[in-house]
């Protein structure tokens, strides 16, 4: 259901949210038949379905044309951070970023739980519950991982010490934040989600007794205005089909 | 990381319904098995309770232990004989 109660500063903050939710819904489901291992595929391509679920649930909040948003709007139009946009064809890439964007998801659904937004309230607690188990399935994944031989400890590790910098752009101001708090949207600033971000990330790294040469750095703040590099080409790639025939009624 | 292991997946559905074999899946222990099940054979919300199982921890018995007991007609009573036999007794009285 559209709302129209919403001002444009929110539906900027919201449409932030809904397309990093996007992003990385269609990245994880890009591993669909060739992820590493077939209880893998499955259980990615699940979590790529609820991310996927998760923008659609906020994009229905801002209009009545979702697909059209989702897919038919100008690479500029897009808010969705760097961090989520980039193309991560490494097995273990993904599974970092699996794991670092679900700690930040979980951060920013909690800041919604009490939105004065009823809707999108109820869309938060759904997707928590979503969330828990996205979480399960990382950490595990990456405990587990970790612990087997040299050569996967290095390549993980290697992978946070490049992922993790770029993870800081997730709290990359959207214009709208300042209205979307004022108006009791969201009850977390960017900046205080960051700070949650990088504690919850310590402790885990503390978990796996991982020491990382990391400090959390400011995100950027035109980060959500422009694209990645190949970020047209992945663009495309999801207007595949729908280019084929543009009217077809789906 | 353990070596993956073979688990065999039981589901059980709401009410009185017993645990039923859905399937196998590798995972490297109990945690990621359960994990796993859930996604692999659960997702559309089929069971409400998972079990998973070690294939190694389970003890089996091969058709040349149950062959004893083929041909054992006597076991497989569906009530007709003796029905029978108490309507010739009735019959006979």
């Amino acid at each position: 259901m559209t709302l129209t109660s919403i001002d444009d500063g929110a539906r900027e903050y919201l449409l932030a949210l809904a397309d990093d939710e996007h992003m990385m819904g269609s990245h994880l489901a890009w591993w669909i038949g060739i992820a590493p291992f077939l209880e893998e595929d499955l259980s990615l391509c699940s979590i790529a379905q609820d991310e996927l679920g998760h923008a659609i649930a906020v994009y229905e909040l801002l209009v009545d044309d979702v697909d059209h948003l989702a897919l038919r709007r100008q690479p500029s139009e897009y808010r969705s951070c760097s961090f989520v946009e980039t193309a991560l064809p490494q097995w273990e890439d993904t599974l970092i970023r699996h794991w670092l964007y679900d700690v930040g998801e979980q951060i920013r659904w909690n800041a919604l739980v009490d939105s004065s937004v009823r809707e999108l309230s109820s869309i938060a607690q759904r997707a928590l519950a979503e969330e828990s188990f996205h979480r399960s399935h990382s950490t595990l994944l990456l405990r587990r991982s970790l612990s087997g031989s040299e050569e996967a400890r290095q390549r993980l590790v290697s992978s946070m010490e490049s992922l993790l910098p770029q993870s800081m752009t997730m709290w990359s101001p959207v214009a709208g934040e300042v209205d979307a708090l004022a108006g009791g949207v969201t009850s977390l600033s960017s900046g205080d989600a960051e700070t949650a971000y990088s504690e919850a990330v310590q402790a885990d790294l503390n978990e796996w007794g991982i020491s990382l040469n990391w400090a959390p750095t400011s995100a950027p703040h035109n980060d959500r205005v422009a694209r990645v590099e190949g970020f047209d080409e992945f663009h495309a790639s999801l207007n595949l089909v729908l280019d084929l025939d543009p009217d077809t009624e789906w | 990381m353990t070596a993956s292991q073979i688990y065999e997946v039981f589901l059980k559905a709401d009410g009185k319904s017993e645990f039923r074999h859905v399937g196998a899946l590798g995972a490297a222990d109990n945690e990621m098995a359960l994990l796993l099940a859930r996604e692999c054979y659960c997702r559309r919300a089929e069971g409400e309770q998972i079990w998973v199982v070690r294939r190694d921890d389970i003890s089996s018995a091969d058709s040349s232990e149950t062959a004893p007991n083929r041909n054992k007609s006597h076991r497989h009573n569906d009530g007709k004989l003796v029905a029978e036999h108490r309507r010739q007794l009735r019959e006979g009285s």
